[in-house]
């Protein structure tokens, strides 16, 4: 695959008109429904976190970093969310369910066990590529409480789901040996991450696919089909 | 202790120091800072997860059985110091820098101990298939943690033990129809 892999920009992504997409509505009148407004000052004040989560990290991230990033007001954020928790959660929502489509659309038309390489290649290609969301994903969401903690397990558990489509049924195997599996891979993107290798993730994949097959392949035929 | 009232972010140098009863001066004696005071909370920890886990493991024959025995003690241990458990599985990720490298080293250490030990025309299971399966279980221990059910960590042991032993007794059954398919 040699093209561009995509850009994830919650403010893109919500499909605002090019010109308004990264930067801040103009003042006063410019005719556009209040609704509007009010979702792409959201999504601004999402991005806005996602970029300062790399450079402070979840706790040391202030409301005060969030708004002047984002370019509002204070009350403005407080309009929006209830707190840094909420605005978090909100990220990571968005984040998630942006990869994990992406990663069902390049393996859904593939069968299992080549669905496994292509799917665990795209996260990685897509992380690469995107350095704030593999911060957010592999780092920040263990950081920030409890409730990042259980949206982590839903979407592991979503892309288990994407990723185990068609294996061979094994009832001596535990039913969520993707997911705990996955949430070991999951540790080691973050190594990567907090070694400075975001670019490199790639590299990891044979050894991630390797993992997630042996179960049902055993060693040497899981290599074969990882490499 | 002061930990786990306010995790680690939050917890101040005055909070240990009126938990433990001792005087500032008397921390500052023994702890240059809270950071080397978690690593050293942090290691002790580790040490006694991993007396806790060898000990029950060397009583028994045979991997299977030895794997098995130490999960239980692990997990036993755990439930019953949950502020131990949020110490050594919660807050050493939220923890600084070093202390998450220590989390990998611990990690590390783990796989090294999840491995079985080499028969003869078995296939090899990686290292590093091996340290992806102890993150997996770090991970998973973890989040319940942290969802407050330390206490029923020894719960899981039967769905865990099968996790952890998938790996290798694919190793072993692949080894198996490999030598039935040459005869």
């Amino acid at each position: 695959m040699s093209d561009e892999p995509p850009r994830f920009d919650p403010v893109g992504f919500a499909e605002l008109p090019d010109r308004l997409a990264l930067g801040q509505l103009p003042p006063g009148r410019h005719g556009l429904p209040r609704s509007f407004v009010v979702r792409n000052q959201r999504l601004r004040i999402v991005a806005a976190l996602l970029r300062m989560l790399p450079l402070h990290g979840y706790s040391e991230t202030t409301i005060g970093h969030i708004t002047s990033e984002a370019r509002v007001s204070r009350q403005a954020f407080y309009r929006q969310f209830a707190g840094k928790e909420e605005c978090f959660l909100e990220a990571y929502d968005l984040s998630s369910a942006w990869l994990c489509e992406r990663v069902e659309d390049a393996a859904t038309s593939e069968a299992w066990p080549a669905r496994v390489r292509v799917g665990v290649g795209e996260v990685l290609r897509l992380l690469a590529a995107n350095p704030a969301l593999a911060h957010l994903i592999a780092i920040e969401a263990v950081q920030a409480g409890a409730a990042a903690r259980k949206r982590q397990q839903v979407s592991l558990a979503q892309l288990a789901e994407i990723l185990r489509l068609g294996r061979p049924e094994r009832p001596e195997l535990p039913g969520d040996l993707e997911q705990l599996l996955l949430g070991g891979a999951l540790s080691v993107v973050a190594r990567h991450v907090e070694n400075d290798r975001i670019e490199q993730l790639p590299e990891i994949e044979a050894a991630l696919v390797e993992c997630l097959l042996i179960p049902y392949l055993g060693p040497a035929k899981s290599k074969k089909i990882a490499a | 202790m002061a930990l786990a009232y306010h995790g680690y972010e939050d917890t101040k140098v005055t909070d240990i120091v009126e938990l433990a009863g001792v005087s500032r001066a008397t921390f500052y004696e023994r702890f240059a800072s809270k950071e080397l005071c978690f690593d050293a909370a942090y290691e002790d920890g580790v040490e006694r997860l991993s007396v806790a886990v060898g000990e029950a493991a060397g009583c028994e024959r045979g991997w299977a059985n030895r794997l098995s025995a130490g999960l239980s003690a692990g997990l036993s241990f755990l439930a019953g110091s949950p502020v131990l458990a949020h110490l050594l599985f919660v807050e050493s990720l939220a923890a600084s820098r070093p202390a998450r490298f220590e989390h990998e080293r611990s990690l590390e250490r783990l796989a090294e101990a999840l491995r079985p030990p080499l028969g003869s025309g078995e296939e090899v299971v990686s290292k590093e298939t091996m340290r992806i399966l102890a993150g997996g279980l770090a991970s998973h221990l973890s989040g319940r943690i942290l969802a407050g059910e330390a206490e029923r960590l020894p719960d899981l042991h039967d769905a865990l033990l099968q996790y952890l032993l998938a790996p290798s007794l694919a190793a072993l059954h692949t080894a198996d129809e490999r030598r039935a398919a040459a005869l």
